[in-house]
Protein backbone atom coordinates (compact mmCIF):
# COMPACT_ATOMS: atom_id res chain seq x y z
CA UNK A 1 0.00 0.00 0.00
CA UNK A 2 0.91 3.69 -0.70
CA UNK A 3 1.38 5.96 1.77
CA UNK A 4 2.54 10.03 2.49
CA UNK A 5 4.09 10.86 5.96
CA UNK A 6 3.97 14.50 6.97
CA UNK A 7 6.49 15.33 9.72
CA UNK A 8 7.20 18.26 12.40
CA UNK A 9 10.49 19.26 11.28
CA UNK A 10 12.34 19.54 7.76
CA UNK A 11 14.99 16.74 9.61
CA UNK A 12 12.21 14.53 10.56
CA UNK A 13 11.35 13.38 7.05
CA UNK A 14 14.62 12.72 6.25
CA UNK A 15 15.72 10.81 9.24
CA UNK A 16 12.74 8.79 8.36
CA UNK A 17 13.25 8.25 4.61
CA UNK A 18 17.04 6.97 6.10
CA UNK A 19 15.06 4.76 8.39
CA UNK A 20 12.85 3.44 5.55
CA UNK A 21 15.84 2.74 3.26
CA UNK A 22 17.57 1.16 5.68
CA UNK A 23 14.37 -1.45 5.97
CA UNK A 24 14.66 -1.75 2.27
CA UNK A 25 11.65 0.24 1.79
CA UNK A 26 11.27 2.57 -0.84
CA UNK A 27 10.71 6.16 -0.15
CA UNK A 28 10.92 9.44 -2.05
CA UNK A 29 10.72 12.98 -0.10
CA UNK A 30 9.29 15.80 -1.81
CA UNK A 31 7.15 18.62 -0.89
CA UNK A 32 3.74 18.33 1.22
CA UNK A 33 1.19 18.34 -1.32
CA UNK A 34 -1.22 21.16 -1.05
CA UNK A 35 -4.47 19.54 -0.82
CA UNK A 36 -3.10 17.64 2.03
CA UNK A 37 -1.78 20.48 4.08
CA UNK A 38 -1.64 24.29 4.43
CA UNK A 39 1.78 24.15 5.72
CA UNK A 40 5.14 24.07 3.63
CA UNK A 41 7.52 21.04 5.29
CA UNK A 42 8.51 18.03 3.52
CA UNK A 43 7.04 14.54 3.49
CA UNK A 44 7.84 11.14 2.70
CA UNK A 45 5.78 9.18 -0.11
CA UNK A 46 6.49 5.54 0.27
CA UNK A 47 5.11 1.93 -0.30
CA UNK A 48 5.15 -0.97 1.45
CA UNK A 49 2.64 -4.09 2.51
CA UNK A 50 4.92 -4.41 5.85
CA UNK A 51 2.18 -3.13 8.48
CA UNK A 52 1.96 0.43 9.11
CA UNK A 53 1.81 0.19 12.75
CA UNK A 54 4.96 -1.26 13.62
CA UNK A 55 6.34 2.24 11.04
CA UNK A 56 5.02 4.91 13.21
CA UNK A 57 7.83 7.39 14.38
CA UNK A 58 7.21 10.55 16.96
CA UNK A 59 8.92 12.60 14.14
CA UNK A 60 5.12 11.85 12.35
CA UNK A 61 2.63 14.63 12.04
CA UNK A 62 -0.27 13.01 9.82
CA UNK A 63 0.11 9.83 7.52
CA UNK A 64 -2.16 9.63 4.55
CA UNK A 65 -3.17 6.18 2.74
CA UNK A 66 -3.00 6.80 -1.48
CA UNK A 67 -5.95 5.24 -2.86
CA UNK A 68 -5.76 5.88 -6.68
CA UNK A 69 -6.13 9.96 -6.67
CA UNK A 70 -7.67 9.80 -3.19
CA UNK A 71 -6.25 10.44 -0.04
CA UNK A 72 -7.41 9.39 3.35
CA UNK A 73 -5.95 10.60 6.60
CA UNK A 74 -5.31 7.50 8.96
CA UNK A 75 -3.28 8.63 11.37
CA UNK A 76 -2.79 12.55 13.18
CA UNK A 77 -0.27 12.90 15.94
CA UNK A 78 -1.25 16.38 17.67
CA UNK B 1 -6.73 26.16 -7.49
CA UNK B 2 -4.04 24.54 -5.48
CA UNK B 3 -2.65 23.19 -8.88
CA UNK B 4 0.29 24.73 -11.28
CA UNK B 5 -2.25 27.00 -12.36
CA UNK B 6 -3.01 28.19 -9.42
CA UNK B 7 0.40 29.28 -8.09
CA UNK B 8 1.12 31.12 -11.76
CA UNK B 9 -2.17 33.03 -11.21
CA UNK B 10 -1.94 34.17 -7.85
CA UNK B 11 1.80 34.87 -8.96
CA UNK B 12 0.45 36.87 -11.86
CA UNK B 13 -2.02 38.77 -9.73
CA UNK B 14 0.31 39.86 -7.34
CA UNK B 15 2.43 41.16 -9.78
CA UNK B 16 -0.68 43.27 -11.38
CA UNK B 17 -1.78 44.27 -8.02
CA UNK B 18 1.91 45.62 -7.34
CA UNK B 19 2.48 47.85 -10.59
CA UNK B 20 -1.11 49.16 -10.15
CA UNK B 21 -0.19 50.13 -6.34
CA UNK B 22 2.65 52.29 -7.75
CA UNK B 23 0.75 53.48 -9.87
CA UNK B 24 -1.81 54.93 -7.91
CA UNK B 25 0.79 56.28 -4.90
CA UNK B 26 2.73 53.92 -3.45
CA UNK B 27 7.09 54.27 -3.76
CA UNK B 28 8.79 53.02 -6.37
CA UNK B 29 8.90 49.51 -7.27
CA UNK B 30 7.05 48.72 -3.67
CA UNK B 31 3.60 47.60 -4.69
CA UNK B 32 4.66 45.45 -2.11
CA UNK B 33 7.35 44.98 0.33
CA UNK B 34 6.46 43.04 3.76
CA UNK B 35 9.92 44.09 5.06
CA UNK B 36 9.45 47.93 4.31
CA UNK B 37 5.60 47.78 5.11
CA UNK B 38 5.78 46.10 8.31
CA UNK B 39 9.26 49.11 9.51
CA UNK B 40 6.70 51.67 8.26
CA UNK B 41 4.01 50.36 10.26
CA UNK B 42 6.56 50.23 13.35
CA UNK B 43 7.40 53.74 12.64
CA UNK B 44 3.30 54.73 12.37
CA UNK B 45 3.11 53.28 16.21
CA UNK B 46 6.38 55.35 17.16
CA UNK B 47 8.65 52.53 17.67
CA UNK B 48 11.43 54.62 15.99
CA UNK B 49 11.13 57.73 14.73
CA UNK B 50 12.68 57.77 11.13
CA UNK B 51 10.58 60.58 9.43
CA UNK B 52 10.18 59.53 6.22
CA UNK B 53 9.19 56.07 6.79
CA UNK B 54 6.00 55.87 9.09
CA UNK B 55 2.34 54.97 7.72
CA UNK B 56 -0.10 51.95 8.81
CA UNK B 57 0.32 50.40 5.32
CA UNK B 58 -3.35 48.89 4.80
CA UNK B 59 -1.61 46.25 2.65
CA UNK B 60 -0.59 44.61 5.67
CA UNK B 61 -3.60 45.00 7.18
CA UNK B 62 -5.47 43.15 3.79
CA UNK B 63 -2.72 40.56 3.56
CA UNK B 64 -3.65 39.22 7.41
CA UNK B 65 -7.56 39.58 6.85
CA UNK B 66 -7.08 38.00 3.63
CA UNK B 67 -5.40 34.90 4.91
CA UNK B 68 -7.58 34.36 8.09
CA UNK B 69 -10.76 33.96 6.47
CA UNK B 70 -9.12 32.14 3.56
CA UNK B 71 -7.64 29.74 6.50
CA UNK B 72 -10.61 29.49 8.21
CA UNK B 73 -12.94 29.13 5.03
CA UNK B 74 -11.01 26.21 4.02
CA UNK B 75 -11.38 24.71 7.70
CA UNK B 76 -7.16 24.85 7.97
CA UNK B 77 -6.60 27.80 10.59
CA UNK B 78 -5.22 26.03 13.64
CA UNK B 79 -3.38 27.76 16.38
CA UNK B 80 0.29 26.00 16.95
CA UNK B 81 3.58 26.89 18.18
CA UNK B 82 5.88 26.30 20.35
CA UNK B 83 9.04 25.47 17.90
CA UNK B 84 11.60 27.72 19.50
CA UNK B 85 10.02 30.54 19.68
CA UNK B 86 12.46 33.00 20.42
CA UNK B 87 14.87 31.94 17.99
CA UNK B 88 12.65 32.62 15.68
CA UNK B 89 12.12 36.04 16.65
CA UNK B 90 15.79 36.51 16.46
CA UNK B 91 15.87 35.46 13.49
CA UNK B 92 13.21 37.54 12.15
CA UNK B 93 15.13 40.99 13.75
CA UNK B 94 17.95 39.45 12.07
CA UNK B 95 15.96 38.85 8.38
CA UNK B 96 14.67 42.43 8.58
CA UNK B 97 18.53 44.15 9.17
CA UNK B 98 19.52 42.16 5.72
CA UNK B 99 16.32 43.29 3.79
CA UNK B 100 16.66 46.70 5.15
CA UNK B 101 20.68 46.70 4.45
CA UNK B 102 19.04 45.86 0.77
CA UNK B 103 16.42 48.00 0.97
CA UNK B 104 13.13 45.18 0.68
CA UNK B 105 11.88 42.25 1.09
CA UNK B 106 12.37 39.06 -1.15
CA UNK B 107 8.97 39.96 -2.49
CA UNK B 108 10.28 43.62 -3.31
CA UNK B 109 13.35 42.01 -4.32
CA UNK B 110 11.47 40.32 -7.36
CA UNK B 111 9.31 43.74 -7.72
CA UNK B 112 12.56 45.89 -8.28
CA UNK B 113 14.09 43.68 -10.75
CA UNK B 114 10.69 43.92 -12.80
CA UNK B 115 10.88 47.45 -12.47
CA UNK B 116 14.49 47.49 -14.18
CA UNK B 117 16.58 47.77 -10.89
CA UNK B 118 20.24 45.55 -11.70
CA UNK B 119 20.89 45.85 -8.10
CA UNK B 120 18.12 43.62 -7.21
CA UNK B 121 19.82 40.90 -9.62
CA UNK B 122 22.74 41.24 -6.78
CA UNK B 123 20.69 41.22 -4.73
CA UNK B 124 18.84 38.09 -6.06
CA UNK B 125 21.81 36.63 -6.08
CA UNK B 126 23.29 36.89 -2.84
CA UNK B 127 19.58 35.62 -2.01
CA UNK B 128 19.86 32.09 -3.30
CA UNK B 129 23.32 32.01 -2.19
CA UNK B 130 22.41 32.42 1.89
CA UNK B 131 19.22 29.97 1.04
CA UNK B 132 21.58 27.62 -0.37
CA UNK B 133 23.88 28.16 2.85
CA UNK B 134 20.68 27.34 5.25
CA UNK B 135 19.86 24.18 2.93
CA UNK B 136 23.38 22.99 3.58
CA UNK B 137 22.34 23.25 7.52
CA UNK B 138 19.22 21.75 7.04
CA UNK B 139 20.33 18.52 5.54
CA UNK B 140 23.01 18.47 8.10
CA UNK B 141 19.85 18.15 10.77
CA UNK B 142 18.87 21.42 11.35
CA UNK B 143 16.19 22.05 13.23
CA UNK B 144 13.88 24.27 15.53
CA UNK B 145 11.76 20.97 16.95
CA UNK B 146 8.40 20.77 16.40
CA UNK B 147 5.01 22.49 16.78
CA UNK B 148 2.24 21.98 19.59
CA UNK B 149 -1.45 22.69 19.24
CA UNK B 150 -2.34 25.46 21.05
CA UNK B 151 -5.54 26.83 22.51
CA UNK B 152 -7.47 27.99 19.67
CA UNK B 153 -8.27 31.87 21.39
CA UNK B 154 -3.89 32.06 20.90
CA UNK B 155 -4.58 32.40 16.91
CA UNK B 156 -6.88 34.78 16.81
CA UNK B 157 -5.22 37.11 18.60
CA UNK B 158 -2.93 38.34 16.20
CA UNK B 159 -5.63 38.81 13.50
CA UNK B 160 -7.29 40.54 15.88
CA UNK B 161 -4.48 43.25 16.92
CA UNK B 162 -4.69 43.84 12.79
CA UNK B 163 -8.23 44.89 13.38
CA UNK B 164 -7.26 46.91 15.93
CA UNK B 165 -4.54 48.62 14.09
CA UNK B 166 -6.69 48.83 11.22
CA UNK B 167 -9.95 50.61 13.93
CA UNK B 168 -7.44 53.17 15.04
CA UNK B 169 -6.28 54.06 11.02
CA UNK B 170 -10.23 54.63 10.64
CA UNK B 171 -11.36 56.02 13.36
CA UNK B 172 -8.22 58.12 15.08
CA UNK B 173 -5.47 58.34 12.69
CA UNK B 174 -4.51 61.28 14.53
CA UNK B 175 -3.10 59.06 17.31
CA UNK B 176 -0.77 57.58 14.49
CA UNK B 177 2.55 59.33 13.07
CA UNK B 178 1.88 59.71 9.39
CA UNK B 179 5.31 60.89 7.23
CA UNK B 180 4.70 64.14 5.61
CA UNK B 181 7.41 63.56 3.01
CA UNK B 182 9.63 60.41 1.46
CA UNK B 183 8.34 56.69 0.87
CA UNK B 184 6.52 56.82 4.01
CA UNK B 185 4.18 59.83 2.51
CA UNK B 186 3.68 58.08 -1.02
CA UNK B 187 0.57 55.96 -0.76
CA UNK B 188 -2.12 54.07 -2.85
CA UNK B 189 -5.47 55.15 -1.71
CA UNK B 190 -6.60 53.47 1.16
CA UNK B 191 -9.48 51.42 -0.07
CA UNK B 192 -7.27 49.81 -2.99
CA UNK B 193 -5.04 49.30 -0.69
CA UNK B 194 -6.20 47.31 1.75
CA UNK B 195 -8.33 45.56 -1.06
CA UNK B 196 -5.25 44.59 -2.63
CA UNK B 197 -4.38 42.90 0.70
CA UNK B 198 -7.20 41.11 0.76
CA UNK B 199 -6.92 39.57 -2.50
CA UNK B 200 -2.99 38.63 -2.35
CA UNK B 201 -3.27 37.48 1.11
CA UNK B 202 -6.26 34.97 0.74
CA UNK B 203 -4.70 33.91 -2.60
CA UNK B 204 -1.62 33.55 -0.92
CA UNK B 205 -2.61 31.27 1.53
CA UNK B 206 -4.04 29.38 -0.41
CA UNK B 207 -0.94 28.77 -2.98
CA UNK B 208 1.50 28.53 0.02
CA UNK B 209 3.54 31.36 -1.95
CA UNK B 210 6.79 31.94 -0.96
CA UNK B 211 9.28 33.38 -2.35
CA UNK B 212 12.29 31.89 -0.62
CA UNK B 213 10.40 28.44 -0.72
CA UNK B 214 10.77 28.29 -4.48
CA UNK B 215 14.48 28.40 -4.24
CA UNK B 216 14.63 25.99 -1.69
CA UNK B 217 12.73 23.42 -3.41
CA UNK B 218 14.27 23.75 -6.41
CA UNK B 219 17.36 23.31 -5.23
CA UNK B 220 16.57 20.62 -2.68
CA UNK B 221 13.68 18.41 -5.35
CA UNK B 222 13.98 20.12 -8.90
CA UNK B 223 10.88 20.90 -7.99
CA UNK B 224 9.44 24.24 -10.07
CA UNK B 225 6.11 24.23 -8.19
CA UNK B 226 6.51 27.34 -5.89
CA UNK B 227 9.05 29.25 -7.88
CA UNK B 228 7.03 29.16 -11.08
CA UNK B 229 4.92 31.69 -8.78
CA UNK B 230 8.27 34.03 -8.62
CA UNK B 231 8.23 33.54 -12.26
CA UNK B 232 4.83 34.96 -12.98
CA UNK B 233 4.93 37.75 -10.17
CA UNK B 234 8.54 38.77 -12.17
CA UNK B 235 7.00 38.50 -15.68
CA UNK B 236 3.62 40.65 -15.03
CA UNK B 237 4.93 42.86 -13.38
CA UNK B 238 7.97 43.63 -15.90
CA UNK B 239 4.92 43.70 -18.60
CA UNK B 240 2.82 46.16 -16.36
CA UNK B 241 5.76 48.16 -15.55
CA UNK B 242 6.85 48.63 -19.50
CA UNK B 243 3.23 49.65 -20.17
CA UNK B 244 2.65 51.99 -17.49
CA UNK B 245 6.27 53.66 -18.15
CA UNK B 246 7.55 52.56 -14.87
CA UNK B 247 10.34 50.62 -16.34
CA UNK B 248 13.98 52.13 -15.89
CA UNK B 249 16.84 49.55 -16.41
CA UNK B 250 20.03 50.21 -15.04
CA UNK B 251 22.04 50.70 -11.41
CA UNK B 252 21.97 54.78 -10.91
CA UNK B 253 18.84 56.49 -9.84
CA UNK B 254 17.01 53.32 -9.02
CA UNK B 255 13.46 54.42 -6.51
CA UNK B 256 14.73 53.37 -2.53
CA UNK B 257 17.36 51.52 -3.97
CA UNK B 258 21.53 52.08 -3.49
CA UNK B 259 23.88 50.61 -6.05
CA UNK B 260 27.02 49.07 -2.98
CA UNK B 261 26.93 45.72 -4.81
CA UNK B 262 28.37 44.10 -2.01
CA UNK B 263 26.47 45.40 0.58
CA UNK B 264 23.39 44.57 -1.68
CA UNK B 265 24.44 40.97 -2.19
CA UNK B 266 25.24 40.38 1.58
CA UNK B 267 21.78 41.96 2.84
CA UNK B 268 19.89 39.91 0.98
CA UNK B 269 22.41 36.39 1.90
CA UNK B 270 21.38 37.18 5.33
CA UNK B 271 17.58 37.73 4.95
CA UNK B 272 18.00 34.09 2.75
CA UNK B 273 19.89 31.93 4.96
CA UNK B 274 17.62 33.48 7.99
CA UNK B 275 14.67 32.52 6.26
CA UNK B 276 15.44 29.30 5.26
CA UNK B 277 16.25 28.38 9.14
CA UNK B 278 12.72 29.90 9.71
CA UNK B 279 10.90 28.24 7.21
CA UNK B 280 9.77 30.62 4.89
CA UNK B 281 10.23 34.67 3.64
CA UNK B 282 8.84 37.41 5.63
CA UNK B 283 5.14 37.40 3.18
CA UNK B 284 4.95 33.32 4.02
CA UNK B 285 5.53 34.24 7.77
CA UNK B 286 2.77 36.81 7.79
CA UNK B 287 0.61 34.66 6.29
CA UNK B 288 1.08 31.57 8.42
CA UNK B 289 1.05 34.25 11.26
CA UNK B 290 -2.33 34.89 10.06
CA UNK B 291 -3.52 31.03 10.29
CA UNK B 292 -2.59 30.90 13.62
CA UNK B 293 0.56 29.96 13.67
CA UNK B 294 2.24 31.21 16.32
CA UNK B 295 6.00 30.32 16.27
CA UNK B 296 5.17 33.18 12.72
CA UNK B 297 3.68 35.49 14.61
CA UNK B 298 6.59 35.77 16.80
CA UNK B 299 8.66 35.83 13.97
CA UNK B 300 6.68 39.03 12.64
CA UNK B 301 7.33 40.48 15.58
CA UNK B 302 10.92 40.42 15.51
CA UNK B 303 10.74 41.33 12.37
CA UNK B 304 8.98 44.78 13.46
CA UNK B 305 11.21 44.90 16.71
CA UNK B 306 14.42 44.57 13.89
CA UNK B 307 12.73 47.45 11.85
CA UNK B 308 11.99 49.75 14.75
CA UNK B 309 16.07 49.22 16.17
CA UNK B 310 17.53 49.27 12.70
CA UNK B 311 16.09 53.04 12.04
CA UNK B 312 16.94 54.05 15.93
CA UNK B 313 20.41 52.59 15.34
CA UNK B 314 20.78 53.78 11.52
CA UNK B 315 21.32 50.47 11.07
CA UNK B 316 19.08 50.42 7.05
CA UNK B 317 20.67 51.46 4.60
CA UNK B 318 19.19 54.98 2.22
CA UNK B 319 19.61 55.72 -1.36
CA UNK B 320 22.94 57.06 -0.29
CA UNK B 321 24.28 53.50 0.44
CA UNK B 322 24.77 51.27 3.36
CA UNK B 323 26.03 52.65 6.63
CA UNK B 324 28.82 51.45 8.77
CA UNK B 325 26.09 50.73 11.76
CA UNK B 326 24.36 48.52 9.51
CA UNK B 327 27.67 47.07 7.89
CA UNK B 328 28.44 45.90 11.81
CA UNK B 329 24.90 44.32 11.92
CA UNK B 330 24.74 42.66 9.52
CA UNK B 331 28.53 41.00 9.62
CA UNK B 332 27.20 40.67 13.40
CA UNK B 333 23.88 39.08 11.83
CA UNK B 334 25.52 36.08 9.96
CA UNK B 335 27.88 35.53 12.93
CA UNK B 336 24.44 34.64 15.22
CA UNK B 337 22.44 32.69 12.13
CA UNK B 338 25.75 30.59 11.99
CA UNK B 339 25.40 30.27 15.41
CA UNK B 340 21.62 29.21 15.55
CA UNK B 341 22.01 26.79 12.44
CA UNK B 342 25.10 25.12 13.78
CA UNK B 343 24.06 24.72 17.69
CA UNK B 344 19.93 23.42 16.35
CA UNK B 345 21.66 21.03 13.95
CA UNK B 346 20.39 17.13 15.67
CA UNK B 347 23.20 14.79 16.41
CA UNK B 348 20.88 11.90 16.65
CA UNK B 349 19.88 9.86 13.37
CA UNK B 350 17.29 7.57 15.47
CA UNK B 351 14.27 7.41 14.40
CA UNK B 352 12.20 6.63 17.44
CA UNK B 353 9.13 4.41 16.73
CA UNK B 354 5.95 4.49 18.65
CA UNK B 355 4.79 1.72 20.28
CA UNK B 356 0.44 1.03 20.57
CA UNK B 357 -0.83 2.57 17.80
CA UNK B 358 -3.23 0.60 15.79
CA UNK B 359 -4.52 1.93 12.27
CA UNK B 360 -7.01 0.50 10.42
CA UNK B 361 -6.47 0.43 6.69
CA UNK B 362 -8.78 -1.91 5.18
Amino acid sequence: MEYIATFFTHFGAIKYSRFLASKDIPSETMPVPRKLSSSCGICVKFNTNESINTLISEDIERIFLLEGSETKVIYVNE
Amino acid sequence: MDGKKGIIFTGAVVGIIAVLLVKFGNPGNMGFCIACFIRDIAGALGLHSAGVVQYVRPEIIGLVLGAFFMSVAGKEFSAKGGSAPFTRFVLGFIVMVGALMFLGCPLRMILRIAGGDLNAIVGLIGFAVGIYIGIIFLNKGFSLKRTYKLPEFEGYLFPGIIVVLFVLLLAVPSILIFSQEGPGAARAPLLMSLVAGLIVGALAQRTRLCTVGGIRDLILFKDWHLISGFIAILATALIGNVLFGQFKLGFTGQPIAHTDGLWNFLGMALAGFGSVLLGGCPLRQLILASEGNIDSVITVMGLTFGAAFAHNFKLASSGNGPTPNGQIAVILGFIVVLAIAYFNIEKSENVELKDGVEIETM
